[in-house]
This record gives structure tokens, sequence and C-alpha cells, in this order.
């Protein structure tokens, strides 16, 4: 597999949080995470509750160390215990997290979910492929887009507020 | 002394029967079968109740009348009742059918003797009451049928959105470890042992492209159908520039009438013409230079589109079979496709109450024709 060179200046490394309770898609994406040509740290949390916990540091994540906030988040919307779009809202909600980039990894091609998504907060709605190679394109060109091109502001200038 | 008006009402029950069936089935438009007729059944019985009505002999208290004005109330929601079972009844055709009632009556009545006030004012009310009950009836039961239906969709809604996510995870699995296989373990299997890996996924894909297709017809019955101008010539355009993009290396003549125009579903009319178009452009692509074509013309029955092509074509005594979900008239090695375009299409033109037929000939093009209903 070949990729575009892609304009990495970020010394800290990327970090990831993945939100998938299927097993299966979690190999997949990890698998795909492996082959991208920049140091990637991965944290994947399987249902909807486990996600708000490590974002804002609470129940078995409460004592999280070391604190940092994931520079992509991916999830998918049909997920355990608190629904996709909800997890979206109340991390929109929180100054923490409120720009974090979300992306929709979901099987769903149904308006309502798109819509939702989108309303929620969600920056990108993706859905998955079943052709693999088609999927691995997806994730690369997101971390591609997310991670390498987009620019994000500092945390220093956000405190001036 | 003559008989009272009860008793001629009674004896002349037959009659009434066989003069209001005649004239039912002659002067209410779509009548053409006697068993469409609501009353049929229990005119005899509500006519003897309204003779019992009009009997001086039977002591006329309160509660006699109560009890008649619940019998014949009963008799009115059974009309009702059996009559929003008969597929497409409408209420005009249940008042037509009272209407004509009340006035057989009358004339088989008076033919003998002139009815004074009191007995037509009973005769009316009596009718009218009937008609009134019937129709609540029919109305009742139109949406409750109407309500089930809405909750029956829920449920397909429900069901699609399943079907969509929780049938196409499992592909992904059986196509992605099949890649991960050939691309990781590459030097460690032999040529068969990838040919086979190949054929898992080339099934998974056909059989998420399959899910796709049906998701898609079971959309277009169930979404609300807006209608608005839409302009096809546009959409054609859309369309067959992005296949050209596809396939650059086909030589196309493409031409589209410019404003075709219709009031129909925006959304629906793009995954109509997407059909038509891919199907065109799929059964062209053993000809050296593909020729499609969309336009509109003038026919008896509103504006008619067409996608036309000179591709393939194919023997029209096939044709009726084309609309048919999953029914193919090529092979899938020749040309790939799981079947449901078509049903797809005819499931959209019915939608919109308009008609969907085709002119084919083998090797000699197919061009596929459609109205969308109230076009002017």
């Amino acid at each position: 597999m070949s990729h575009n060179p892609v304009p990495f200046n970020n010394a800290k490394g990327f970090k990831i949080l993945l939100v998938e309770d299927n097993s299966d898609d979690e190999t997949l994406t990890l698998e795909v995470f492996k082959t991208y040509p920049a140091q990637i740290d991965i944290s994947v949390v399987r249902d909807g509750k486990e996600a708000l916990d490590y974002l804002f540091y609470q129940g078995v994540f409460s004592e999280r160390t070391p604190k940092w906030e994931p520079s992509l988040i991916i999830m998918d919307l049909k997920i355990p215990k608190v629904p996709g779009i909800e997890v979206i809202k109340q991390i929109r909600k929180n100054p923490l997290t409120q720009i974090i980039p979300i992306v929709i990894f979901s099987s769903s091609l149904e308006d309502k979910d798109i819509y939702e998504g989108y309303m929620a907060g969600a920056n990108s709605y993706i859905r998955k492929p079943v052709d693999f190679k088609i999927f691995t394109q997806a994730i690369n060109q997101v971390l591609n887009y997310w991670l390498a091109f987009n620019e994000t502001h500092s945390k220093h200038y956000e405190n001036k507020f | 002394m003559s008989k009272s008006v009860s008793e001629r009402l009674k004896a002349n029950i037959p009659e009434i029967m066989s003069s209001w069936q005649a004239r039912a089935m002659n002067e209410i438009e779509g009548v053409r079968d006697f068993e469409v007729l609501a009353l049929r059944d229990s005119i005899p019985e509500y006519l003897s109740q309204m003779a019992d009505a009009l009997s001086t002999k039977i002591d006329r208290t309160e509660a006699r009348k109560v009890l008649d004005r619940e019998a014949s109330a009963r008799v009115g929601q059974r009309h009702g009742q059996l009559r929003a079972e008969t597929p497409n009844y409408t209420i005009n055709q249940l008042i037509m059918e009272y209407h004509i009632l009340r006035q057989v009556v009358f004339d088989v009545l008076e033919k003998e003797e002139v009815l004074n006030p009191t007995q037509r004012e009973l005769i009316i009310c009596s009718i009218e009451q009937a008609v009134n009950d019937a129709a609540t009836e029919f109305s009742d039961r139109l949406n409750g049928q109407t309500k089930e239906l809405k909750e029956a969709n829920l449920e397909l809604d429900a069901f699609s959105y399943s079907v969509s996510h929780d049938l196409r995870a499992p592909l992904r699995s059986m196509d992605g470890f099949s890649d991960l296989l050939l691309e990781k373990y590459s030097l460690k299997l032999n040529d068969e042992a990838k040919g086979y890996l190949e054929r898992i996924r080339v099934n998974s894909q056909k059989m998420a492209q399959l899910i796709d297709d049906l998701l898609i017809l079971s959309k277009v019955g169930r979404t609300e159908l807006i209608r608005e101008q839409v302009d096809i010539s546009f959409t054609a355009n859309h369309i067959i520039k992005r296949m050209m993009r596809l396939g650059p290396d086909r030589v196309v003549k493409f031409e589209v009438a410019p404003a075709c125009t219709a009031m129909a579903d925006l959304g629906l009319m793009r995954i109509l013409m997407e059909n038509l178009i891919s199907n065109a452009w799929k059964y062209t692509s053993q000809k050296p230079v593909t020729k499609i074509s969309v336009g509109c013309e003038s026919g008896s029955d509103g504006k008619v589109f067409f996608v036309k092509d000179n591709g393939i074509g194919f023997d029209m005594a096939y044709a009726d079979e084309l609309f048919k979900a999953f029914h193919r008239l090529h092979s899938v090695k020749e040309y790939p496709g799981t079947g449901i375009g078509l049903a797809t299409v005819k499931r959209i033109v019915d939608r919109h109450g308009g008609k969907v037929w085709v002119e084919s000939f083998p090797d000699q093009g197919t061009t596929f024709k459609f109205t969308l209903g109230t076009q002017k």
C-alpha cells in the first residue's frame, strides 16, 4: 500500500480515540492505522459511556494519565449504553472537548442518522465501506485530512477568552 | 281499506331490492359487479326495520324507539364495516347507494298510494340516519387501517435500519479479513488459496450491493412523495457525466433534450434516472460507440419521458418479466447487477401514478419510456 506524501509537522504524534463496539471493525481499523506512515496513539473504547468516561476522566478512567485530549475521535453511532448522537452532544457541550474533530464511521446510510450526526456536532460522516480496499482508503484520507492538513489553534489562545 | 304503509313496504321488499340493484349498477360509476354494493346483504333486514318503524300497529313507546334506533344503527355500521374492507370503495359510492335506495322506496310505495308527510319524513330520517352510521363506521375503519399501515411502515423502517447496519457488518469482516490474508500472508498462500479468498471478497461485495439495492427499493416505497418542479434533463446530464468520468476510455455519444421538466419527487426522480441511465450504460458496454439519449415527448397520457440506448437489447417476449425484482435477462457474468434496479424504477413510477414500458429488439437497442401521472 502506498501513500501520498503528507506534511507531518506535529512532533508529538497523533492521538486518536476510536469508539467501536464491533471487535472485527476494531481489528480492521487498527490494521489500517498500523500501515499509516506516522506515529499514532490509539485508545479504543467500546460503548458510549466508556467514551464519555474516557474523555471526561470519569469512572474507570478517573485516574487516566497522562492527561491528553485526542486530536481526532472516530466513532460508530450505534454503540451500547449511551447512543452515539448523545455522546457527540456531550462532547460538544464540554469546553475540554468541544473543538475535537469527530468523524462518524457508521454502517447506516439513513438520512436520519446523517442529519442527526451533523446536528449533534459531528464534523464528518463516513459510511463504512464493505470493500476493505475502499475502507482502507477512507481511513487514510480521514487521517490525512484531520491530522495532517487540518489546522487547530493552540490551547493557550483559547485560554485567553 | 287499503293496506298500511308498513305492510306495503314489507310486501315490496323484493321489488325494491331488484329495482335498487338495477339502478345502482347503472348509475354509480365504477360499479360493475353486484358484489361491490354495500347494501345488498342487509337491505331486506333494514327495510323490515323501517317497516316496523312505520307501523302504527306496533306500540311506539320511547323504549321501542331506542331499540329500533339501535337496530338500525347496527345495520348502518355493518355496511360501513363491510365496505371499508372492499378495495377501492369510496364514501361517495356508499352515499349514492343510500340515495338511490331512498328514491326507489318512494317510487315503489307511491306507485300504489301517495305517502303522507309524516311517513315521508320517517323514511327520509331513517335513511339519513343509516347513511350517517354507515359513513361514520366506514371512515373510522379506514382511519384504523391507515394507522395500522403507518405502524407497519414504522416497523419496516426499523427493520431496514437494522438490515443496513447489521447485515453489512459481517460482510465487512469477511471482505476485510480475506483481504488481510491476501496482503499479509501473500507469501504463504498458493494461487489456489488466493483465488478462493478473492471469491469470498467478490461475493461479500456482491451481497453488500444487493443489500444496498434492496434498501433503496424499500426506501422508495416508504418515503413521502413530495412533488416539485424537477428538471429531468439536468438530472440526466449530471448522472451521465459522472458515468463518463468512471469509464473515460469509452466512446460515448450522449444527447439530452433540454427542458424536460416534471412535477415529481426530486429524490425519487434521481434514483429513477440513475437506474435507467446506468442500465443503458451497462448494456451498451460491448458497443464500439455508446449512444444514449434522454428526452420527452407529448403523449395521450401526458408527457412521456424516455431513455434510449443502442445496446444489446432483448426479445420483447420477456418484457413483462423485466420489472420484477431479481429477474434478469442476461447472466451476471456478462452484465453484472442485482436485478433490483428496474423493479425500483417501476415502483417509483407507480408511486407517481404513471406507467413505465419498454421497447426493444435484440441488438437494436432499448428504449425505456415512462409517464409520471398528473402531468399537464
